[in-house]
């Protein structure tokens, strides 16, 4: 499954193999998707670094600008930029509808999914991911 | 391959923190049914049939002819007035909607016209659907094509 950042450069899953990942599949004109994106940014700005990452992932078809924009808007300060705006990452995870969410164990598997909002920074949310990279994503 | 079954611990707390609403979201297919059919011998008529907790953006149909041409003067109801805090004011329909979508003469000359249908929804429960594309073919009103060509009385 690949996609782009930011700057335009190739990315795939596999580059953040060895950490545990909440990938949110998104897009700009999804209104539950804009709301629980605050709680996604704080979620990562708390947990995020060599054991976790939050990865939102984009499919504006419009391109990286548009993201850019909203990121500003709201003032996203620990989430990096993450887009696929072919639409094949929500296509090949069989993905129906957005915010869409899959948490990724390190070494690459799917351990859940959920379709809908969530408030990912929530005291509870965090310890309970927190004891998941305890565990190396293992689900008990 | 995803694990779908897997009802990670987190989803329990975001459920039990009352953040998210229970039951999984309809396959879009379900959520907006759509039909098509021809209205008179130059007009098809699309129709929505949407489930409850369900709504389409106005804004967001697009209807191209199978050679890829937009179909720009579709007629759109008014819809109800959706006021978002991200989006502003916004047209969005619910329960059913019907559009009339004229063809152009080429279009006419079919005997079948394919219609490229583009729609994009959302669920109350917090869900948007990724634009959805269908493919409908609608035949012209033959009845009435009958009856235009051959007045009654004559």
């Amino acid at each position: 499954m690949q996609f782009q950042d930011g700057a335009g450069k190739p990315r795939t899953l596999a580059d953040f193999r060895g950490k545990l990942v909440l990938l949110n599949i998104w897009a700009t004109w999804c209104a539950p998707c804009r709301e629980e994106m605050p709680a996604l940014d704080r979620l990562q700005a708390q947990l995020g670094g060599s054991n976790f990452e939050v990865v939102a992932l984009s499919i504006d078809q419009q391109g990286p600008e548009e993201v850019r924009k909203f990121y500003d808007e709201i003032g996203v300060k620990a989430l990096q930029l993450y887009i696929d705006p072919s639409a094949q990452a929500s296509s090949r995870l069989g993905i129906l509808g957005v915010p869409s969410t899959l948490l990724v164990d390190p070494g690459g598997l799917e351990i859940g999914r959920k379709m809908g909002p969530a408030k990912w920074d929530s005291p509870q949310s965090i310890n309970e991911l927190r004891q998941r990279m305890i565990r190396g994503g293992k689900v008990e | 391959m995803h694990r779908s079954f897997v009802v990670v611990a987190l989803l329990a707390v975001t459920l039990q923190a009352g953040a998210v609403h229970p039951g999984e979201p309809l396959d879009p297919k379900d959520a907006f049914r759509l039909s098509v059919k021809g209205i008179d011998r130059n007009t098809a008529q699309i129709e929505f049939r949407i489930a409850p907790g369900y709504y389409l953006y106005r804004d967001r149909f697009r209807f191209e002819t199978d050679g890829g041409k937009v179909i720009a003067d579709a007629v759109l109801p008014s819809g109800k007035i959706k006021v978002d805090a991200f989006f502003g004011r916004t047209e969005t329909y619910r329960d059913r909607v019907r559009i009339r979508v004229p063809l152009s003469e080429a279009e006419r000359a079919k005997k079948r016209v394919r219609l490229k249908v583009i729609s994009q929804g959302c669920a109350d429960a917090g869900v948007c659907y990724i634009p959805q594309e269908q493919w409908v073919e609608v035949q012209l009103d033959v009845r009435k094509l009958l009856d235009e060509a051959i007045p009654v009385g004559h």
